[in-house]
């Protein structure tokens, strides 16, 4: 197979397949892509089928893709997002990492492994589950609700907690305590000088160079990359893991306003090298280091289920959380994380664990996932029926519930005159207007208005969700594609969306999938020429129309008032007679917060 | 995993840097890719990069197979085949001759022929993509010829895989790679929406599927011993670029592309050799036949068949740069060992110069146009005029429209109520229908033409109205030297008070029009003078959607 001496590497490409076919399969069934993943390296490595083998391509994929992932954990790490319930989820992250590590060692030790197993294994199961707790979540809308966010909260916190014990199993075995001392305080010192310079980084270099580089489409992109290479390379040059390097590059992004559009661009590439690094953990095992523990897996995985049920509620009604929000808050994070393979497999990188305790870890993670994904999504049913027992530990004066980002507010995606003329004339009717741009050019002008602005591109789910487009009360889009304009107005069935399209069979479209004004600048430019054309007999009215015209175009300012009368007889339908004074366009089943949160 | 994450934090390093000063400069950025290469080398062991390289091969040949606009394709196809094949066949032959002439065995002398000829759409579509806006006519044209060269490369791909890198040629493997694009239609058509369907969306698992149509695709290529290009392109057919894939896949996909082309173009630079006299010699070859023979060649074809002098000139200079593809098979051939060092280095080196005088020539392209009016070159090139022309005698006091499609139609309509004489030029052959059958008075041709403009009687005309989006056609009726108002489109104050300057009667600001227009609409609405009804109503009485059913 030398075909001109290139050939894929053939491993590499059964994995894809395997790995593709799996989440389509999981995709079907409601269940994680990871457990897919996993699965993948089961059924076609030396466990399953036996047909694809760990070579130096999975392998150095897999590690990007751990990097990658690391770096996306930085980036999501905005602290202004969970500022206001800071407190309370600081102090359930910190309660859930001790008592469920006591938990989790207890319950080990009582399973008859090792003190020292005990203690890896506890290390590696105090995690909730990202990919189904924002996944699950966020397909039922209810990452805006008050658990939801605390959720999300914990999961910022969980990350610090991954990259301390990042840190210590960095360190590698090491024989006496003073050598552990000793290297515990290199690499703590080594990422205390990265988290500086990352710091720094983000308050004088990254801001400015970040601007830049929004100028096309490619270069946010690649300098994301370039900046997480840096790291990584740094991490790996100093002996350091290179995930906190990647970690800490992404932190240094997290706060700058390019974060969510840099995050949604670097995901597929994370999530394309991430699914070869899970399905790569079972490549490296035997049959009977997947199964050397399973009956303890499953003892272990019911056990700490219950147990950390009660620890986590109870840490959330110390809080003063109401039981709802307890409840569905609580059974989210019931499950064993991938962070858990993701510390196992370092661990046996290292040399702290055998494959037996990673395979024990990869059937707990594929016994839990699969069916905390399920009482996740059916958390309100569950919730339901257990209500009347926890009815008796309902109280007063509980956290209230923060609104969500945006409410009762205009969407306006793009920055163009006519966009923000129109921004103009909805400032007194809607709370807030946020404009929604990637162009480098505006990005100054944006950020400095006293509008809301999000830095990114309309097409991705996650800027859309950030804008809380759903929830507006208007949308106006001057978007370029027309398939982007399509999403938006299927995205917010219940606004009123004005946008552009530049022919008529785009703008039919839009109007067919709920679009309430479509802008078609071709139709408006040839009915206005129309208009001046049929003064071009008389000399004087004709000069009047275009002065106006030319008025208009060379007018910098901000739609002035005195344009609203410009040109009113001219208009060819009835100026709007009055009579009713019922469209509002706030409709009232604009539904922003979901509404069935009962604080 | 020091050696290769050392590689790829110099090539995203470097990579970052050359994008953000080719974004200020607004260049191409594969020259500096090359250039990246060129220097990295020194530092780094390219062939760990070679797997990875590969990657953006199959990546970038993939998204070109995903972008190809069979529509598109369609409307101005058979035109297109004949120019594309035309100049890729005598530029190849020259160019292969020449080779031979150089001493070069015919297997470089075939590279260099293929290097010549092709032209690359990967770099043409970047920039053609910022035009706002319906597609003018050249893009439109530029963009088929582009297609036909690119299934050329494919085909030029397929025949060496087949013929020159194995032992034994074999005519099955021409059969199976046919069989492969066989199987990719069928996918496209009857499998892929079924499929996507049911995934509801998830871009996670889109974007896997994606990627496992690659590399599916391409292990059936390998196992029949063909090119991975030719399999990553089969695989990009098969997945259609519609919405809401075009969301959902395509766009998760392309942002894949941004991590392997930076790898693959900086590899390429990187396996560069120090350029000796003979490279030079190849290298000057390939510039001249790709900057000067290949715009004047497929202007020449295009004037002859009828098109007016700036969209023939306009696609000539889309085509002034060596294609990807040549690049991808000098990279194979290099992998193979079946090229020259010298002509592999010339491919290189010419790509690398002929794309940024491409974005040079891409960007002042009007200006180019109008400088070759003036020396009389497209004249010289025989500029067909009047055969698409249709002018009343007596016509006066007129109102000539420059471009139909942006807003002329209407004001015909309204031409036509008021019992104005109204005249149309357009270059747009594809609208040559509709005008003809809406029009009384029409001219075909180019606005820097002066003929145009006494064809369409300008001297008697009452006024011009230009509503092209495009700068330089516009410009050319604002300096236009006749004593007719003048109404042209613009888009932004700063163009506005320029034509306003320089002597036009009005200005119209498409932009403005639609904000007054709609803010008044809006204001109403929230007002509570109008009914959310009267809202929608009033949005849809600004045009007529086609088939209202």
């Amino acid at each position: 197979m030398s075909l001109g001496g290139i050939a894929l590497a053939t491993d590499f490409a059964l994995l894809i397949v395997a790995a593709a076919v799996l989440s389509y399969a999981a995709r079907l069934t409601k269940q994680p892509t990871i457990v897919a993943y996993v699965l993948t390296g089961v059924v076609v490595g030396p466990i399953g089928l036996g047909i694809v083998a760990e070579d130096q391509l999975i392998e150095i994929v897999a590690e990007l893709g751990l990097g990658f992932l690391l770096f996306l954990l930085g980036i999501e790490m905005r602290f202004d997002d969970i500022r206001e319930i800071m407190r309370p989820v600081g102090a359930i992250a910190l309660g859930q990492a001790v008592l469920q590590a006591i938990a989790s060692t207890g319950v080990a030790l009582l399973l008859g492994f090792t003190l020292y197993q005990s203690l890896m294994i506890a290390l590696a199961t105090t995690f909730g589950a990202t990919p189904i707790i924002v996944k699950v979540l966020g397909d039922k809308d209810d990452l805006k609700e008050l658990y939801g966010k605390v959720d999300v909260g914990i999961l910022i916190f969980q990350d610090i907690y991954l990259v301390m014990a990042l840190a210590i199993l960095s360190v590698g075995a090491v024989d006496n305590v003073g050598e552990i001392a000793f290297s515990i305080g290199r690499v703590l010192l080594l990422m205390g000088v990265i988290g500086v310079v990352a710091y720094l980084a983000s308050n004088y270099l990254l801001p400015a160079l970040l601007r830049a580089s929004a100028a096309n489409k490619s270069t946010l992109f690649t300098v994301g990359i370039a900046w997480a290479f840096l790291f990584i390379f740094a991490a790996e040059s100093l002996d350091l893991s290179i995930e906190i390097g990647a970690f800490l590059a992404g932190l240094a992004l997290a706060q700058l306003p390019y974060s969510t559009e840099l995050k949604e661009r670097m995901r597929p590439a994370t999530n394309f090298f991430i699914a070869i690094f899970f399905a790569s953990i079972a490549l490296q095992m035997e049959v009977d280091q997947l199964l050397a523990y399973w009956q303890e897996a499953i003892a272990a995985a019911f056990l700490l289920i219950v147990i950390n049920f009660f620890i986590v509620f109870g840490l959330f009604y110390s809080q003063r959380f109401d039981i709802e929000t307890s409840f569905l808050g609580t059974i989210s994070m019931l499950q064993v994380s991938e962070f858990s393979l993701v510390l196992g497999a370092l661990a046996v990188d290292q040399g702290f664990i055998d494959e037996g305790i990673l395979g024990f870890l990869s059937l707990m993670a594929l016994i839990t996932m699969p069916i905390s994904t399920y009482y996740v999504i059916y958390n309100r049913q569950i919730y339901a029926f257990v209500r009347p027992y926890l009815e008796r530990l309902e109280r007063e004066d509980t956290v209230e519930a923060q609104p969500v980002e945006y409410a009762d507010h205009a969407v306006i995606i793009g920055y163009s005159r006519l966009s923000s003329e129109l921004a103009a004339v909805l400032e007194d009717d809607v709370d807030e207007i946020v404009f929604v741009e990637d162009r480098a050019e505006y990005v100054g002008e944006l950020m400095n208005a006293e509008h809301g602005f999000i830095f990114g591109n309309a097409r991705h789910g996650d800027i859309r969700q950030e804008a809380n487009l759903s929830g507006a009360e208007v949308l106006v889009s001057v978007a370029q594609r027309a398939d982007v304009n399509l999403r938006l107005v299927e995205d917010s069935p219940d606004t009123l969306s004005i946008v552009t399209a530049t022919t008529e069979d785009e703008a039919a479209v839009l109007l067919e999938n709920g679009a309430d004004y479509v802008v078609l600048e071709r139709g408006i430019v040839g009915d206005e020429l129309a208009n001046l054309l049929e003064t071009i007999d008389d000399r004087e009215a004709f000069e009047r129309r275009l002065e106006e015209l030319n008025a208009r175009a060379r007018d910098r300012s901000q739609r002035a008032d005195e344009t609203l009368d410009l040109g009113r007889e001219d208009i060819h339908y009835d100026a709007g007679d009055g009579g009713e004074s019922s469209g509002s366009c706030r409709s009232d089943d604009a539904d922003t917060t979901g509404g069935d949160t009962d604080v | 995993m020091y050696e290769i994450l050392f590689a790829l934090t110099l090539i995203f390093v470097l990579a970052a840097v050359l994008l953000l000063v080719a974004a200020q400069k607004g260049l191409s950025v594969i020259p500096f890719y090359l250039l990246a290469g060129a220097l990295a080398g020194a530092a780094i062991d390219e062939t760990q990069l070679l797997d990875l390289a590969q990657w953006g091969i199959a990546f970038l040949v993939f998204l070109f197979g995903i972008h190809v606009d069979v529509e598109a394709f369609r409307s101005t196809g058979r035109i297109s085949v004949t120019v594309g094949l035309l100049q890729a066949s005598i530029v190849g032959a020259l160019t292969f001759g020449l080779g031979l002439a150089f001493g070069l065995d015919p297997l470089n002398a075939g590279y260099l022929g293929i290097a010549a000829a092709l032209s690359s759409s990967l770099v043409a579509t970047s920039y053609l993509d910022d035009e706002s806006g319906a597609q003018p006519t050249y893009e439109r044209l530029a963009e088929s010829i582009h297609f036909t060269e690119d299934l050329l490369g494919v085909l030029a791909v397929l025949g060496l895989s087949a013929f020159v890198y194995t032992a034994a040629p074999a005519w099955e493997q021409i059969a199976v790679g046919g069989g492969l694009f066989a199987l990719a239609l069928g996918i496209r058509y009857l499998l892929f929406h079924r499929l996507t369907a049911r995934l509801q969306g998830d871009p996670e698992v889109m974007m896997l599927l994606g990627i496992s149509f690659v590399v599916g695709f391409i292990a059936l290529a390998e196992a029949a011993d063909l090119s991975i290009v030719v399999g990553a392109f089969a695989a990009g057919i098969a997945i259609a670029d519609d919405y809401p894939h075009s969301l959902e896949l395509v766009d998760t996909v392309d942002d894949l592309e941004d991590f392997f082309s930076p790898i693959f173009f900086v590899t390429l630079g990187a396996l560069l050799t120090i350029p000796t006299l003979e490279t030079i010699g190849y290298t000057f070859t390939l510039v001249v036949a790709v900057l000067l023979l290949n715009p004047l060649l497929v202007a020449f074809i295009l004037l002859r068949s009828g098109f007016d002098g700036r969209t023939a000139i306009l696609t000539g200079l889309t085509l002034d740069q060596v294609s990807i593809f040549s690049l991808f098979i000098a990279l194979e051939a290099f992998a193979a060992d079946q090229i020259a060092p010298p002509v592999f280095d010339a491919i290189v080196l010419a790509a690398a110069v002929t794309m940024i005088v491409a974005t040079y020539t891409g960007r002042h392209a009007g200006d180019i146009n109008r400088w070759l009016r003036e020396r009389g070159l497209i004249r010289l090139l025989g500029e067909p005029l009047g055969d698409r022309t249709q002018v009343a005698e007596e016509l006066e006091d007129h109102v000539i429209i420059v471009d139909f499609e942006h807003g002329g139609r209407q004001v015909l309509d309204a031409c036509s109520v008021l019992d104005r004489p109204t005249l149309v030029v357009e270059d747009n052959p594809v609208l040559f229908e509709a005008i003809r059958d809406e029009c009384d008075n029409y001219v075909y041709g180019d606005v820097s033409n002066e003929r145009v403009w006494e064809l369409a009687r300008l001297e008697d005309a009452a006024l011009v109205v230009s509503l092209t989006p495009e700068h330089d056609r516009a410009e050319t009726v604002v300096d236009l030297e006749a004593d007719v108002p003048r109404v042209v489109r613009v888009d932004s104050t700063e163009t506005a008070d320029e034509f306003l300057a320089r002597g036009v009667a009005g200005v119209i600001y498409p932009d403005t029009i639609a904000a007054e227009r709609v803010g008044e609409d809006l204001e109403a609405l929230l007002e509570g003078d109008i009914s959310r009804e009267e809202f929608v109503e009033r949005g849809r009485s600004h045009f007529e959607t086609p088939a209202d059913d």
